[in-house]
């Protein structure tokens, strides 16, 4: 084995070890938005890892361009994705965007999103 | 089987926890899932495409990239305002 192929072994071991571990953690976590973190390391480190791992072994030829592509691809839409849905989750569960002095949660609202994000208040009568 | 279709295949069985995951809790905890599994399957194109040497299968993992950012931020939209 020589150096490229360790090199491309290393770059595809931590990729995957990344992607893995964060699909369990999508499952395991109890909320919505602590899962939304676990949608960055499969887009940022992984396909990173994957990009030079390609680079290394074709360098910049069609295929390692492409490669190159399809990364910048994916770090960008990670971070409109998780963005436009952690701004759903809470629009659903406030019926706004912009957050108020005394954020509360309604006594009417059903949803289950960030059940573990609760503001510091949760409902007007324990404000007072 | 080389390092890069061993790879694609560890991926494809780390899709099972966010199979799991689309089909519990609400709208928008699935809706991470499809998320999820739309990065996941770009990943595994990639690998795929590679372990295969075709450098034209590069061009699916890119359109479903490209799908990915599209579906989800149409299911984000829908799920704000109309569910």
């Amino acid at each position: 084995m020589n150096k490229t192929q360790l090199l491309i072994d290393v770059f595809l071991a931590i990729g995957v070890v990344s992607a893995v571990i964060s699909c369990i953690a999508v499952l395991v976590m109890k909320d919505l938005y602590e899962r939304l973190h676990y949608l960055s390391p499969p887009a940022t480190v992984t396909v990173i890892c994957f990009c030079a791992a390609v680079i290394a072994e074709k360098h910049l030829s069609q295929a390692g361009i492409r490669a190159v592509l399809i990364t910048i691809v994916l770090l960008w839409i990670n971070a409109v994705l998780t963005h436009a849905t952690a701004r759903a989750a809470r629009v659903r569960q406030f019926r706004r965007w912009i957050p108020d002095a005394l954020e509360v949660r309604g006594t009417n609202d059903q949803s289950t999103a960030g059940l573990n994000s609760r503001p510091l208040i949760d409902s007007a009568e324990d404000a007072e | 089987m080389n390092a890069w279709l061993i790879s694609a295949t560890v991926l494809l069985f780390a899709l099972i926890p966010v199979g799991i995951q689309t089909f519990k809790g609400d709208a928008m905890d699935r809706l991470v899932g499809l998320e999820m599994a739309g990065i996941m399957v770009t990943l595994i194109l990639i690998l795929l495409a590679e372990g295969f040497q075709r450098v034209t299968f590069y061009d699916i993992a890119l359109a479903c990239a490209l799908l990915t950012f599209g579906s989800g931020l149409v299911f984000v939209r829908f799920l704000e305002r109309w569910l």
